[in-house]
């Protein structure tokens, strides 16, 4: 146990929280992904969270059409020069094949990397 | 002007910051059973201000979890349905403050493999935007943002988001694989994945908000279409989802394909097979014995 935490008990005597014991997930951000097409993937930077941990979330498809309708493949997180860079790939941005449809959100682990 | 707050745990992660908005529990709602095999999509609507987190409940050594049997490469398919998982495949706003989530759960074809009983999800959200109600407890912790705003970022009377261990360092890979191009010894080794996060994953729930839909367009076919003087290219959509279940400490991401269709379209093909980047997603785990 920390030296000093915040610890809150239940009425049933159910330890609910120590501050010490928790770890968690902080909002930072959502962003929708869309677009029918012209790109192949997007890129989102976080210079205010410099030399820490970003944990990013995809969700796709977010909003439109049927869930097999649309195309959203990945993201990923890297750290350039310590500032978290999450990059969202679309695949076959064409306008021929399903649109990209998805929903990010970026959270924070509350640690450094 | 208020005070600020920060905690720490005691890994010198930050558990509370008053500068930082955090996630309340919500609550639990049970995926529905179904007696069908195969993949099963359910819609669940629930209501949360703001976006919310959304864990599934781990299917942990179920009968039949762990087999990798069932796997078939055909030239306008891979029906990978002899395994069992469930993902969240899609998340909607259904209206203010109310969503759906699109739950997908694949029960094996055969081998008498059970039907998921007592499934949840659980929902998460932001404490400024929602309050879960209940009872208040008058004699708990709280805190306020002490940016001005009077955001409650702390009640010590509901049930915070904790997770389970610090597991968002974790991020499980999924390697690009193409039906009907790559070896089928590459498809049955590295279609799925694993990752031993080291506690037990028994009565655990993993956070959903985790692209696990996969539809990898590969060229079937083409033709000349004689009225239009074109070509046509044939494209397959296969339907893949990546499903999760796990055994001891091990979390499993299994790709399950379930069905796939054809897209025609006129005119120069806009890419070759290099393009589909590996799937990775980010790990978060709960601890549903803490999530009532």
């Amino acid at each position: 146990m920390a030296d000093q935490s915040v610890m809150c008990w239940f009425p049933n005597g159910e330890l609910n929280y120590d501050s010490s014991a928790v770890d968690t997930l902080f909002f930072v951000e959502e962003r929708v992904i869309s677009g029918a097409n012209g790109f192949s993937s997007v890129t989102f930077t976080y210079p205010a969270y410099t030399g820490q941990r970003l944990v990013p979330f995809l969700v796709s498809p977010f909003q439109n059409g049927d869930v097999e309708g649309y195309i959203i493949l990945s993201c990923e997180i890297t750290y350039s020069n310590g500032v978290p860079t999450v990059r969202v790939y679309v695949e076959y941005p064409s306008s021929s094949l399903p649109r990209a449809d998805g929903l990010l959100t970026v959270m924070y682990s509350g640690r450094g990397t | 002007m208020g005070y600020a707050l920060v905690t720490s745990n005691v890994s010198n992660g930050i558990s509370i910051d008053s500068t930082l908005r955090s996630y309340v529990y919500l609550g639990k709602v049970a995926i529905p059973e179904y007696n069908d095999t195969g993949a099963n999509k359910f819609d669940i609507t629930f209501g949360c201000a703001g976006y919310p987190l959304v864990f599934v409940q781990l299917p942990y050594a179920l009968t039949g979890s762990g087999d990798a049997a069932g796997l078939q490469v055909g030239n306008q398919g891979m029906p990978l349905t002899q395994r069992y998982g469930v993902a969240m495949v899609a998340l909607r706003s259904a209206g203010t403050n109310t969503w759906t989530a699109t739950v997908i759960s694949n029960r094996p074809t055969d081998g008498g493999y059970t039907t998921p009983l007592g499934f949840f999800i659980r929902i998460f959200g932001r404490l400024d935007l929602n309050y879960p109600g209940g009872s208040d407890d008058p004699l708990t912790a709280r805190s306020w943002a002490d940016d001005g705003s009077n955001a409650l970022i702390f009640d010590g009377g509901y049930r915070m988001l904790k997770l389970a261990g610090a597991t968002y360092a974790a991020e499980a890979l999924l390697e690009e694989r193409y039906p009907g191009y790559d070896a089928y010894t590459d498809l049955v080794n590295k279609y799925d994945t694993s990752q031993d996060l080291g506690f037990d994953l028994s009565g655990k729930s993993i956070c959903a908000n985790a692209r696990t839909s996969l539809f990898p367009p590969y060229e079937y076919g083409s033709y000349v279409d004689f009225d239009t003087n074109q070509i046509v290219h044939q494209t397959v959509i296969q339907y893949i989802n990546s499903l999760y279940w796990a055994n001891g400490s091990t979390l499993y991401v299994r790709k399950v394909s379930y069905n796939y269709r054809y897209q025609e379209f006129f005119g120069a093909y806009a890419s070759g097979y290099s393009g589909l980047q590996p799937t990775k997603t980010r790990v978060a785990i709960i601890d549903n014995s803490k999530f009532p």
